[in-house]
């Protein structure tokens, strides 16, 4: 009787402990993928349009690893002046849904991540 | 059997914290690598050049703390990482490698763990991409 008790629930702190894991690693990726995305931008021509392609470029290209980390949105990754900063915005969906932790965080989460990245004063194209 | 049980979940958690700590330290090594590589290399010539060199070298010794037991395999510049069936068990290899005015910084392999089974060894495949900065003469 209690180890019918007790099974379940080890399984079940287990599954909620890699579920915490996975929510910290989720956001290292995108820290770091957000932060890759606007150092890709100020690394654009001053006042170009490419910083935003550049930047989606550089944070589709380092976020695509796992199938619960979904990319979102990726915002603020502009153009520029020289000697000012870009900020950018990246979202992405973290689905526990398709990791066997989704029996304990059965709804997806939602992830935010900010980065700032300062251009060169000196950098004209 | 739930004290056999117990120290089983026990070893599965302990072995995936390490992995998430080894992972996290992969995600910031290509990350920091890659824009080490897309800062340009050393010399007259190398401003308009993708630093592969220092980037790989950049990786390993981010990673190098936390891999203990692990051999990092660092690549020749502009070679790509090998496919994960064919990296031995305990080996990580570190890769960079240019795609037009892309950089892209690659890390692939399994690290040793506490629970590295064969057949149940977490494997590592993290990149980070770049584009180089360019200057004018």
């Amino acid at each position: 009787m209690e180890t019918a008790i007790t099974l379940p629930l080890m399984v079940l702190l287990l599954l909620g402990f890699l579920a915490v894991l996975i929510r910290i690693e989720a956001q290292v990726e995108l820290d770091a993928a957000t932060g890759l995305a606007a150092a890709a931008a100020v690394s654009a021509p001053a006042g170009s349009p490419l910083s935003s392609v550049y930047a989606e470029e550089s944070w589709h290209g380092t976020l695509h690893q796992y199938p619960y980390l979904e990319p979102g949105r990726l915002q603020g990754c502009g153009a520029y002046q020289p000697d000012q900063s870009v900020t950018c915005e990246g979202t992405a969906i973290l689905d526990y849904g398709k990791t066997p932790m989704g029996m304990v965080v059965p709804i997806p989460i939602e992830l935010r991540s900010t980065a700032t990245a300062w251009s060169s004063p000196y950098r004209s194209r | 059997m739930v004290v056999g049980v117990f120290l089983l979940l026990l070893l599965t958690a302990v072995s995936a914290s390490v992995y998430t700590v080894q992972r996290s330290a992969a995600v910031t090594a290509v990350a920091a690598a890659a824009r080490v590589a897309a800062g340009g290399g050393r010399g007259a010539t190398g401003a308009n050049t993708p630093d592969l060199v220092d980037a790989l070298a950049t990786a390993v010794r981010v990673m190098s703390r936390v891999m203990v037991g692990t051999r990092l395999r660092q690549l020749p510049p502009s070679s790509p990482c090998p496919p994960l069936s064919s990296i031995p068990s305990r080996e990580v290899d570190v890769c960079a490698t240019t795609a037009g005015d892309m950089v892209t910084v690659r890390v692939r392999g399994r690290p040793a763990g506490p629970l590295s089974l064969a057949g149940l060894d977490w494997s590592l495949d993290v990149v980070a991409r770049a584009h180089a900065v360019t200057f004018a003469p």
